[in-house]
């Protein structure tokens, strides 16, 4: 492939230079939303429902006002009347008229202390009557369902319904046709940082330090629930210790906002972890009813997914992961023709959000093991038959997304190499069985998009301004935030390499809405990509500015510091400002959602390697090879960090993590004891690989990675356990427990 | 909150017995654990500084060990691996690096888990406490002193100072839901002593299977008089024996009759480890070894 010109491949791209963030990490200096302290600032404390569905008939707070401390105690009804929401408007600050889950929050309360505070929270009365509750979708669905929120009477809180070609056509003619059932689970973040925010409001103006990672979008809702224009919210972003999704808009730093309001006084929330386990959203569980047609040399001929999904009790971002659940993977493979009927479904129980993969490794998981299924019934092998339906690059896809960069097949080609494929499936891992310890292979691929237009309605892209100061210091404000995968060594790569100077020379200032620029935000895997492109065009101007200054001025170029000083003294003290805009060449969809969403697409292929104890059902994931296109990777260090911490996500999707849900639909497993993830004895060795080929359009030729890297994990392992056990796991999580029951029924149907 | 640090072993029993509420601390692992609620800090008084409480010793006939050794400690107590090859590989899977730095011994038994990983071992070593309290000193059989989930046989004031246990081959296994850092969902022990090709004595614990690590005497027959040419049916007896005198339950870790299968496989499993340990060295040497 054609190595395509960028603005000037500098020596730090592609090196892995140490990261810039490291040096406060490991000194311990770094400072989080819990760690801020505001003079003056107020305890906030939340009552919640106890109920799972019911009317409010009655709170009385005026003994939790009489508490020593209280400055301030809300309700629904002590709060503006409005109701917003990303993508259905059932969001409230505070719970109104009704409470639709454990956990809704009815009750706020600001104290001078944490202990006043709970005290307070001790003396309301809350009277709820209860309504009859819906645990699950198929109840929700049922004709004579309980409804969760007047205006939609079915519990339909979205659907995604798309279709291309004559499906029915396709299927009527396959040779082959391939079928299942396969549902994925509710997964708790796990960040290290929990959820937290610290709350300021003077003179009807509000500054929100919130660890929110799409800072415009959240000032925008925020400003819109608490009923003040956008431009009295400042957002303050901290640094984020790991999200996944999980901060996007939240609704904790509307409580605090509103406190601080009612107080005049600075809020701090800040879970602690069992609090967050139990009350942030989790990853929504679908059900996908997948089948694929193919001919009779396996190549696809149509595929239709039927997908329910769990929104919980209000609308957070499920229905953007029900549609990439949908739809996406036919970027993957090309499957010609396809129809999916999305619905996403309300319960009594948490809200549930996106998580990294959003909804695209919920889909593999099925699809990828079908795939399998077909490949063995052609008795074809597992990675011929995924080349042979592969998309490769200067491809449009079924929904019209264009695909400019993609090494699919080499990645493909290179993990059958790397893992030694059909020998060790062949011959090292042995005969398949469902006694004794059994090994198996697995292979499966993935795909994602670098960003999705739409997040905002107003632009796509990003934008940048590096500043160089008259002392020589250099900042890049770009209004993404870093989420803790690397992205301000990246973006100081890129502007190092422009500038010509050390990365560790740029500092990334946190994200300040009163002085970055708007941003679509860190998600949909779109910061390297995207702010990675505005910020090598802000550095490119930057650097121009200094030469043409130079040039005329008849000045040397080679220091840095010097040339800066120079353009100081000779502008009355302004620093440089290179200011980088970049607008992708990507489409909102149109009526039928065709049009091509993202600027670039990266691929990955994952092969793992397992050990299954059939006595116990305990799985070991014993090796694992990583292959992927991400285009040009800037940092090989930080890449590897980000594909080694999404195969160990990955494995503790599959083999143990699960949200288990009590009696009245709250988590039964709310602290990291019960909801466990993965310790590094239960992650393999990992070989990771990178197949670099320059994307057209991103900085340097990079592309994305960071969920790209989780979304074939799941079904690779699956794949593996049926490789050596002839069992396919088809519910998540596959814990020994479950495994061992489906060794079970194979072993009692055979004896 | 209150805090005492006292520099005796009779002022710790003094301070503990003047008030019920006032807990033991020693590693704080079990004890700390979601103190940071106004409501819930306990009254603590902290053993850190009672040297005897960490004093070892390990001969042919015994093993001793102070309450205040860590599981880190003993991991590194030399013959130890040698002795009470049970304890060791328990104590590798109990916590991560930092709790096993932190956990003591007393603590593991004094917390009476039905879960605690030191249990089993101990129990098929026929370990006895050394307690002290108000009243004086007494010694109590391990398998005495626990009475339930977090019940023990501790009078008010009264201390677990030290274990003692019987050196011999003996093999722990789990079934856990993480590799490391997780409590055991279904945990066995056993101990054999091999005589001219038969199993002479034999003893089996198990953890996380009813309200207190317990002893299953009925597995311990079936297997005791076994000849080891012959040791297929009788393996196979006392996991099913194990299991059909285990007590488990069901809740969201796991069901009880996955957890009752479980109970059939790690017995049979410690059993051929315990079996391979007791024929594998040789039985003269080891027995003589000096022992540190």
């Amino acid at each position: 492939m054609a190595v395509t010109p960028h603005l000037a491949a500098g020596p730090s791209v592609g090196t892995s230079v140490p990261r810039v963030e490291d040096v406060d990490h490991v000194h311990g200096a770094t400072r989080y939303v819990a760690d801020l302290r505001v003079p003056g600032t107020l305890a906030g404390v939340l009552v919640r429902s106890t109920v799972p569905h019911g009317t409010i008939r009655s709170i009385d707070v005026s003994a939790a006002r009489r508490v020593p401390g209280v400055r301030a105690v809300l309700t629904g009804r002590d709060l503006p009347e409005v109701t917003f929401g990303p993508y259905v408007p059932d969001w409230e600050i505070l719970a109104r008229d009704k409470v639709r889950f454990v956990g809704d929050d009815l009750v706020a309360i600001a104290a001078t202390t944490e202990d006043a505070a709970r005290e307070a929270a001790a003396r309301v009365r809350v009277e709820v009557e209860p309504l009859p509750d819906v645990r699950t979708p198929d109840h929700a669905l049922a004709p004579d369902a309980p409804v969760i929120w007047g205006p939609r009477p079915d519990n339909v809180a979205s659907r995604f319904d798309i279709a291309r070609g004559d499906v029915d056509a396709a299927f009527d003619r396959a040779d082959h046709m391939v079928e299942g059932r396969f549902s994925t689970n509710r997964i708790y973040h796990a960040y290290l940082e929990n959820i937290g925010v610290v709350a300021q409001h003077r003179a009807g103006a509000f500054t929100l330090h919130v660890p929110t990672h799409i800072p415009t979008k959240a000032r925008r809702t925020y400003a819109r629930a608490l009923d003040v224009p956008v431009h009295r919210v400042r957002v303050v972003v901290p640094p984020i210790g790991g999200s996944f999704g999980a901060k996007y808009e939240m609704t904790l730093p509307l409580v605090a906002a509103a406190l601080a309001r009612a107080a005049d006084a600075p809020v701090r929330m800040v879970y602690e972890r069992d609090e967050d386990a139990a009350v942030a959203h989790p990853r929504p569980p679908f059900v996908f009813h997948h089948r694929i047609a193919a001919d009779a040399d396996g190549r696809f001929l149509g595929r239709t997914t039927d997908i329910v999904g769990d929104a919980g009790a209000r609308t957070f971002w499920s229905p953007t992961v029900l549609a990439t659940a949908t739809h996406r993977v036919d970027s993957l493979y090309h499957f010609h023709t396809m129809r999916g009927d999305g619905r996403l479904v309300y319960t009594t129980t948490n809200p549930t959000t996106c998580m990294r993969g959003f909804g695209n490794a919920e889909s593999l998981f099925g699809v990828e093991q079908l795939i399998d299924e077909l490949a063995e019934r052609l008795g074809a092998d597992p990675v011929e038959i995924r080349q042979r339906n592969a998309v490769h690059a200067g491809d449009t896809t079924l929904h019209g997304w264009r695909v400019d960069s993609c090494a699919l097949d080499a990645c493909l080609e290179r993990a059958r190499t790397v893992s030694g494929f059909s020998a060790r499936r062949a011959g090292v891992t042995g005969e398949r069985g469902v006694t004794g310890v059994r090994r198996g292979l697995g292979v499966a691929a993935g795909h994602h998009v670098s960003g999705y237009r739409g997040i905002l309605p107003d632009f796509d892209g990003s934008s940048a301004i590096v500043r160089i100061g008259a002392d020589g210091r250099i900042a890049l404000l770009v209004g993404e935030p870093d989420i803790g995968q690397s992205q301000s060594t990246v973006l100081a790569q890129l502007v190092a390499d422009q500038l010509g100077c050390d990365p560790g020379d740029v500092e990334v200032p946190r994200v300040d809405s009163a002085l970055h620029p708007d941003a679509v935000g860190t998600l949909a895997s779109r910061a390297t990509t995207l702010a990675g492109k505005a910020t090598e065009l802000a550095a490119a101007a930057a650097r121009r500015r200094l030469d043409d200054f130079a040039t005329e001025r008849g000045l040397p170029t080679e220091d840095l510091h010097e040339l800066a000083a120079a353009w100081g003294a000779a502008h009355a003290g302004l620093p440089v400002l290179g200011e980088g805009v970049y607008h992708p060449p990507t489409e909102a969809p149109d009526d039928t959602r065709y049009g091509n969403p993202s600027v670039a697409y990266p691929f990955a292929v994952h092969v793992a390697e397992v050990a299954v104890d059939t006595d116990t059902g305990q799985v070991t994931v014993e090796r694992f090879w990583a292959i992927h296109d991400s285009g040009r990777v800037v940092n090989p260090e930080t890449a590897r960090g980000q594909v080694v911490g999404a195969i160990a996500q990955g494995v503790g999707w599959i083999l143990m993590e699960d949200v288990v849900l009590g009696a009245d639909g709250a988590p039964a497993n709310a602290d990291l004891l019960d909801y466990r993830i993965p310790a590094a004895a239960d992650v393999p060795e990992t070989i990771v690989e990178f197949v670099e080929e320059d994307d057209p359009h991103g900085p340097s030729g990079a592309k994305s990675l960071a969920e790209a890297a989780i979304n074939p994990v799941v079904a690779a392992i699956a794949n593996a356990i049926h490789d050596a056990t002839g069992v396919r796991v088809r519910d998540l999580p596959a814990t020994p427990e479950e495994l061992w029951r489906l060794l079970a029924e194979v072993r009692e149907a055979t004896a | 909150m209150s805090y005492h640090r006292p520099t005796t072993l009779d002022d710790a029993v003094a301070l503990l017995a003047a008030d019920p509420a006032r807990r033991p601390l020693a590693g704080g692992t079990d004890l700390l654990v979601g103190t940071w609620r106004p409501d819930d800090r306990p009254a603590v008084v902290d053993l850190a500084d009672l040297a005897e409480l960490r004093t070892h010793h390990l001969d042919v006939a015994e093993v001793r060990l102070g309450a205040g050794v860590t599981i880190a400690d003993l991991l590194a107590l030399e013959g130890l691996a040698d002795a009470m090859p049970a304890l060791t590989e328990a104590a590798r899977l109990l916590g991560g690096r930092q709790i096993r730095a932190a956990a003591t011994i007393g603590g593991n038994l004094g917390n009476a888990s039905p879960a605690a990983e030191t249990a089993p071992p101990l129990l098929v070593h026929d370990a006895e406490v050394d307690l002290v309290g108000p009243s004086g000193s007494r010694a109590l059989p391990l398998s005495e002193l626990f009475v339930g989930p977090h019940r023990t046989r501790l009078a008010p004031g009264e201390l677990v100072v030290a274990v003692r246990a019987a050196p011999g081959p003996s093999a722990y296994r789990r079934v856990e839901l993480r590799r490391s850092v997780d409590i055991a969902l279904v945990s066995a022990a056993v101990r054999v002593e091999v005589v001219d090709g038969r199993i002479a004595v034999a003893r089996v614990a198990l953890g996380a299977v009813a309200p207190t690590p317990v002893r299953a005497p009925a597995a311990e027959d079936v297997l005791a008089g076994a000849t080891l040419d012959d040791l297929a049916f009788a393996v196979e007896a006392a996991g099913a024996r194990a299991a059909a005198a285990a007590a488990p339950i069901d809740d969201h870790r796991a069901r009880a009759d996955y957890r009752r299968a479980m109970v059939a496989v790690v017995v049979r499993r410690a059993v051929h480890a315990a079996v391979d340990r007791a024929t594998s060295t040789t039985s003269g040497a080891r027995a003589t070894r000096p022992l540190r």
